[in-house]
């Protein structure tokens, strides 16, 4: 073995045994894992940090990605407690693991620009102006949904998305990357981001809306905590913080 | 080397080793439905994402050719000092995450990125979402292998061969264009396919760089990852079909690759 590689693996050695120390090794904890989708990201880390706190000994660990995907993974044995989907067909493509389930909070899709707006978008027929680069979640993910019905009930925008991308969270990533001049994403995506984005509603407010769903993973061994942080989920305090954060709910 | 030169336990550990390769490239094979197969690759997504997939990695390949040979020369016989360092700089992306190749490109082509930045601001025109930052993609993951596979063909050529060719009065790029290169013209067609199909293979650096637009920027392997949430039994079809073209690219090449790898 060359000295240099000698020298490397080592390092690489020592490095892994910082994992084990106090910060890195996960103690004695009941984890639940929460597959949630891509726009919950936030406000359910910091929901998820919450319940921690209020339940000594727990902890939460997230995957966030596309509804869709998580709903694959779900079907495929994935090893989650609870399922939170952007719509209530993704959580129903679930079904055979998540049985029961409940409509949980909406957001609904608007058109977003940055502040600085190069090309002055004002309305949603600004998508047309020529030279606009714009995107939208895949026609497959509920944010794609949502922006495909809002689109064709809006009927103005003629030019077409220049990527599709997988989830709401890569559309929005690219929107303040500045790699885009527009975008479509969720509401709450322009409530986190209000110093660097501003925001064109669709009329139409159904069509450009999505409900979210959760549901227990039927065959969960941590069934009392995962119904516990549905509860709290579900409980006014995180609805108040939830609405906070853009996101609608009934009243 | 015959078997009976291997005792049992190497043999059991070698056996194992390629349960692990073969078994989930079998798997693949059995759960593709194959009543469905032709249907399946007829769609208009999947035709689109096979044919961008198919013309941006040969382009790839092809610029890698182009400026990977000179390269894999410098590499074969310039200074030592200098290509030292530059050889393991270049080979990086072999080994370098895809997410983290993306986000580089994106740092130097993206609007706000390095050389982007002015691009944009002089044209209008930036380089993600278009075809041309897939085949950027497949030239940053594709060109050290080419430079790997050329500059190890390179040092296999017989030094008295250069050397005459400098007595009979060849020029310096005499010697690289007609004496080195043409004993190389299979090594540099190794390292072209294999520099073509990890190209063809890229994934989430092409998403992050190029996004994902069907027509434009969503290959063959991103309608993979799409169709497994969409339909399963189009995604195996898609995958197989790329296994098929990986093996048969490695057969047909396993005489020049293990010449490539040996000294």
């Amino acid at each position: 073995m060359p000295k240099s590689l000698r020298k490397i693996l080592s390092a690489l050695l020592a490095l892994s045994f910082l994992a084990l120390t106090p910060a890195g090794y996960a103690s004695q904890k009941t984890t639940i894992t929460v597959f949630a989708a891509s726009s919950l990201a936030d406000s359910f880390t910091y929901l998820g940090k919450a319940f921690e706190k209020s339940h000594p000994g727990t902890s939460v660990l997230f995957s966030f990605l596309a509804s869709p995907s998580l709903a694959t993974q779900i079907n495929a044995g994935a090893p989650a407690d609870v399922f939170v989907s952007a719509s209530g067909k993704d959580i129903q493509n679930a079904s055979d693991r998540v049985p029961i389930y409940q409509g949980y909070v909406f957001n609904r899709v608007v058109l977003a620009v940055p502040v600085k707006n190069p090309f002055k978008i004002v309305r949603i027929r600004g998508l047309n102006t020529p030279g606009v680069k714009w995107i939208q979640c895949a026609h497959e993910v509920p944010c794609g949904v949502a922006a495909d019905a809002a689109l064709s009930s809006d009927g103005t925008v003629t030019s077409k998305p220049v990527s599709l991308e997988p989830k709401s969270a890569s559309v929005i990533a690219k929107l303040l990357l500045g790699e885009v001049d527009a975008a479509i994403v969720y509401h709450t995506d322009v409530v986190k981001n209000r110093k660097a984005l501003k925001e064109i509603v669709f009329t139409d407010r159904l069509a450009s809306s999505t409900r979210y769903a959760i549901g227990v993973v039927s065959d969960t061994k941590q069934k009392a905590l995962a119904t516990s942080f549905m509860d709290y989920v579900q409980a006014p305090k995180a609805i108040l913080y939830l609405r906070r954060s853009g996101f609608g709910v009934i009243s | 080397m015959t078997l009976h030169k291997v005792d049992k336990l190497t043999g059991t550990l070698a056996v194992l080793a390629s349960f692990f390769i073969i078994a989930p490239m079998f798997a693949l094979l059995v759960k593709v439905p194959w009543g469905s197969f032709l249907h399946d690759l007829a769609q208009t997504q999947s035709k689109q994402a096979i044919t961008l997939a198919l013309w941006t990695s040969i382009l790839a390949a092809c610029i890698c050719v182009l400026l990977g040979v000179p390269l894999a020369w410098v590499l074969a016989r310039g200074n030592e000092r200098v290509t030292n360092i530059l050889r393991p700089i270049v080979l990086a992306p072999i080994v370098l995450p895809p997410t983290v190749a993306g986000i580089a490109l994106l740092a130097l082509f993206g609007r706000d990125g390095l050389l982007g930045k002015y691009l944009y601001q002089a044209t209008g025109w930036s380089v993600p979402f278009t075809s041309i930052a897939v085949v950027i993609t497949g030239v940053f993951v594709g060109m050290p292998f080419l430079a790997l596979i050329v500059e190890s063909n390179f040092r296999h050529i017989p030094k008295d061969l250069e050397d005459a060719a400098v007595t009979d009065r060849a020029s310096r790029r005499e010697v690289f264009s007609l004496v080195a290169l043409p004993q190389i013209r299979n090594g540099i067609a190794t390292g072209a396919v294999l520099a073509w199909a990890r190209a063809l293979g890229e994934f989430g650096a092409t998403m992050m760089f190029a996004g994902s637009l069907p027509g434009r920027t969503q290959t063959w392997a991103m309608e993979v990852y799409m169709q497994m949430d969409l339909d399963m039994g189009t995604a195996y079809t898609l995958s197989a079909v790329m296994l098929v073209i990986a093996v048969a690219v490695v057969f047909a090449l396993r005489k020049p690759l293990t010449q490539a790898f040996s000294s």
